[in-house]
């Protein structure tokens, strides 16, 4: 089925007619565009030439997959973009439609959805309260808290209460950052 | 005028001026990173969030700052108190137990107190950080850090759990990054995790 095709208009020349005449009313037509065909002849000719789509290209627009599916998520535009670390025009365009998407455009949108919906249905944890519930525990163990003495010292000097409460005997040198014992070798 | 929009749920924090124009003037991408990372993130300076200094990852060194006339006291090679806050230099690259991070991978900007942008640890990877503690030295205070950040931070658009799946596995951590992961999801982490995460270590 074709979508366009060529049709004589009043002053016979030949435009071209994105829109099938039938399904265009009376009051949006131009003066000059033909308000029907004006002979069998014509009739016959156009016959070829208009075709019937399935919808009108005008009033009718190609789903959008990005869009469609951030509006089904129920997240805006600002935040999609956000999300992606993309400009909110540059979604925008991407949402528009018949726009030509790249596969990996398209790919990258709905994860980024996915990923939203996800982060919003965690539950939301009352911190105090299981900081409560692990009791004196943590304030032990922050006192085992091996550290560079150089930092220890400048921090109790500063009036720092958490190295002031720690151990001498944990002494991380150098500040060594923590790694996982090598493994060893055959 | 509108207000900048961070990138996840940032609490500013507090760093002297004169670092920052020292960072700006030597041209440093310094990176917040250990215990103040964790207040940015979770919010809170009290209790187990308290922290007395500053840690930045950067190529600078205590004499740097010297030089563009940053009034140092004590210079000790990685430790300067600048403005009366300790600062601290810890040897870089950034990275989590074996995994170095890839430039720009495991940073964000979050403000200052005075709205200044700083480079910071991103909530996940200072999930990571805090998990390397509980693993290297078992304790439990990291690991309470660690839910911290996390309870803080995930339900925000940017958090990236792929990412954490992907990292902690490659940084030794997949374990205890897993058992951290089904905590948070029972809604109200138990004394029993706290339990197993400080037996699981390493892998």
């Amino acid at each position: 089925m074709r979508p366009v095709g060529y049709v004589t208009d009043g002053s016979g020349r030949r435009v071209l007619a994105l829109v099938p005449v039938a399904q265009v009313g009376p009051v949006a037509r131009s003066r000059s565009a033909p308000a029907g065909p004006s002979s069998a002849q014509e009739q016959a000719a156009l016959d070829g030439l208009l075709v019937r789509p399935a919808a009108c290209l005008e009033t009718s627009h190609q789903a959008n997959p990005i869009r469609t599916a951030r509006e089904a998520a129920g997240i805006t535009q600002a935040d999609l973009a956000f999300a992606m670390q993309v400009s909110q025009p540059m979604l925008s365009r991407q949402e528009q439609p018949f726009r030509r998407l790249r596969p990996s455009s398209v790919q990258r949108a709905l994860e980024a959805i996915r990923r939203i919906q996800k982060n919003r249905a965690r539950p939301a944890i009352a911190l105090e309260a299981v900081l409560d519930g692990y009791g004196r525990r943590l304030a032990e163990s922050a006192g085992r808290k091996p550290r560079d003495p150089v930092e220890r010292r400048l921090l109790r000097q500063a009036g720092d209460p958490v190295a002031s409460g720690e151990s001498d005997v944990n002494v991380r040198e150098g500040g060594a950052r923590r790694r996982p014992p090598r493994r060893k070798g055959p | 005028m509108t207000r900048p929009r961070w990138h996840y749920a940032p609490s500013p924090i507090g760093v002297p001026a004169a670092l920052l124009d020292a960072f700006q003037l030597l041209k440093a991408e310094a990176v917040l990173v250990g215990g103040s990372a964790v207040q940015v993130w979770v919010g809170k300076r009290d209790g187990i969030f308290a922290t007395g200094d500053l840690d930045f990852i950067t190529h600078l060194t205590v004499k740097d700052l010297a030089s563009v006339g940053i009034r140092v006291t004590e210079p000790l090679g990685r430790h300067a108190v600048v403005e009366g806050v300790p600062i601290e230099f810890p040897s870089g690259p950034l990275a989590v137990g074996d995994y170095n991070f890839a430039p720009g991978e495991a940073t964000t900007e979050v403000p200052t107190l005075e709205g200044r942008p700083i480079l910071c640890l991103r909530p996940e990877a200072s999930v990571l950080d805090r998990l390397a503690w509980v693993a290297g030295d078992q304790l439990e205070v990291a690991y309470a850090q660690a839910i911290g950040v996390a309870a803080c931070q995930y339900r925000q658009l940017e958090w990236d759990e792929a990412w954490l799946d992907r990292v902690a596995a490659r940084a030794n951590l997949g374990k205890l990054w897993r058992h951290l992961q089904r905590d948070l999801a029972t809604g109200a982490p138990s004394t029993s995790g706290l339990d197993r995460a400080i037996t699981i270590g390493w892998g």
